[in-house]
């Protein structure tokens, strides 16, 4: 299809709802009822409000062991490919999304995960959320951090646009290298032109800074320099400055994402196996069932100040598979 | 609904109920179920939504909280006993219409790459503001529309002529 982009949009346009649907559904969000309270219960939540607030300290553990539905939170854990969710619970559940796989005779050289999970709570009133694993880890990419700090002025302090010349080279290697790659990219364009001032007053350390690369999909560079096919190209680099902005990228043993944005969800916790692939590739004859288990403790700070803590353990079984429960 | 929240529906349906529609629509590939989404999505808008600073930050928030409605919707069980073909054919009556075919293969999608495809070519929204919108990185942004444009041309190749 030659017109490919506008035969998509035509399509899309055809998509209408009927002239109806805004009667039907001011009537029908007309009759949403918010749950209401009871008085009684206000008065009892209340002192029981007051009581925790006494017993500080006592407050967390009283709220897990009564599972007090203000205070509690599910955990979910879903593929990243968005085809399956479970809600953990006492019952265990086998993560088939999760798979260990590897031919022992080559472990040393083929080992892969395939595909991966990612954790998630779920509940209002929520904070933040600290996943911590004994002996695997996590790995976020923290949207609603990045989008918290976008909306400050200086987020981007130093903008380089890149010469012609520099488009088409980075446009021919960014895609499937590491992200890494903009700032060595960025490390060559310093070595071959003055770019002392897009920096200004600014550390011209490359290392200083997270680099970012801005898109631009209008350009009719795209066609000039035979990008069609990419639909885009890079025509800036976006300089963050390292020790004013907290990395958006974060993993390890423990990481904690916070709720910008009074959502009432934090996922997007990826669940990061790596160790495992590691042991396996230093000992082939060891059964995926020998993997070290996995004790993860789930904290949550809600917007009151309480923390309420539980414990995921994890598994691998023969087949490479994950399987998870609540410690009860 | 008080006489305010009237109003504020009245105003966000003619700004948004477009777009909130199309992106459900895409997603489920049902008239009735992109309603019910709908539905979900204002009742939230008006009940339970955080102090929007500006109409972008407003219609970003209601994107992605239609578009996880959809997730959630795709992933209940009452959805999965349903064939989402059956539901699209069902609900069409034009199969050989270039547009509807062209809509069911989008539908047809897997849902990732639904509301990246919807922003970039209806909305003309660059891949920055769709990682935006959605809070993805640019890079799977990009990755997802390049692979979404290569199943759609492969799937849509009897148009060549167009």
């Amino acid at each position: 299809m030659k017109n490919f982009d506008n035969e998509i949009k035509k399509s899309i346009e055809e998509i209408k709802p009927d002239p109806y649907m805004e009667t039907r559904l001011s009537a029908k969000v007309s009759d949403y009822k918010k749950p209401k309270v009871s008085p009684l219960i206000k008065r009892i939540s209340a002192a029981a409000l007051a009581l925790a607030i006494v017993c500080t300290g006592i407050g967390a553990n009283y709220a897990v062991k009564n599972n007090r539905s203000d205070l509690d939170f599910t955990i979910v854990a879903y593929a990243q490919d968005g085809k399956s969710k479970h809600t953990l619970s006492d019952d265990e559940v086998v993560f088939t999304d999760l798979q260990l796989i590897y031919e022992r005779d080559k472990a040393k050289e083929n080992i892969s995960i395939e595909h991966k999970i990612d954790f998630g709570i779920d509940s209002e009133n929520v904070a933040e959320a600290t996943f911590e694993s004994e002996n695997y880890g996590f790995d976020i990419y923290d949207d609603n951090m990045r989008d918290n700090q976008f909306e400050r002025d200086d987020y981007y302090i130093i903008k380089i646009p890149l010469n012609d010349e520099e488009i088409i080279k980075f446009s021919k290697i960014e895609i499937f290298e590491e992200d890494r790659t903009e700032k060595k990219f960025l490390k060559e364009m310093m070595k071959n032109r003055d770019l002392s001032a897009y920096f200004g007053d600014n550390s011209m350390n490359v290392d200083d800074y997270r680099v970012h690369r801005v898109l631009n999909t209008t350009s009719d560079k795209i066609k000039e320099f035979g990008l069609e096919d990419f639909g885009y190209i890079t025509s800036y680099f976006y300089l963050v400055k390292k020790d004013v902005y907290e990395d958006i990228t974060r993993n390890g043993k423990s990481v904690t994402a916070k709720n910008y944005n009074d959502e009432d969800r934090i996922h997007g916790i990826m669940f990061d196996t790596w160790t495992a692939v590691w042991l396996i590739k230093d000992n082939p004859d060891m059964k995926l069932s020998d993997l070290p288990k996995d004790k993860i403790t789930v904290t949550v700070k809600f917007t009151s100040g309480e923390t309420v803590t539980k414990h995921i353990l994890a598994e691998f079984d023969d087949d490479g598979y994950l399987h998870c429960s609540l410690e009860q | 609904m008080s006489n305010d929240n009237n109003e504020i529906f009245r105003q966000i349906y003619n700004k948004y109920a477009d777009t909130l529609y199309r992106i459900a629509y895409l997603h489920t590939g049902s008239a009735q179920e992109s309603e019910d989404i709908l539905q979900e999505v204002f009742i939230k808008r008006l009940y339970n939504a955080p102090h929007f600073t500006n109409e972008t930050h407003e219609k970003a928030w209601l994107i992605r909280v239609t578009s996880n409605k959809c997730k959630d919707y795709l992933k209940s069980s009452r959805h999965s006993n349903m064939s989402l073909n059956e539901e699209i054919i069902s609900d069409k009556s034009y199969e050989d219409d270039k547009a509807i075919d062209i809509q069911a293969k989008i539908i047809s999608l897997d849902d990732k790459y639904k509301t990246v495809i919807y922003l970039f070519y209806y909305e003309d929204y660059s891949v920055k503001q769709i990682a935006s919108c959605l809070r993805l990185t640019e890079s799977t942004v990009k990755m997802r529309l390049k692979r979404a444009r290569e199943i759609l041309k492969k799937e849509l190749k009897d148009y060549e002529e167009f």
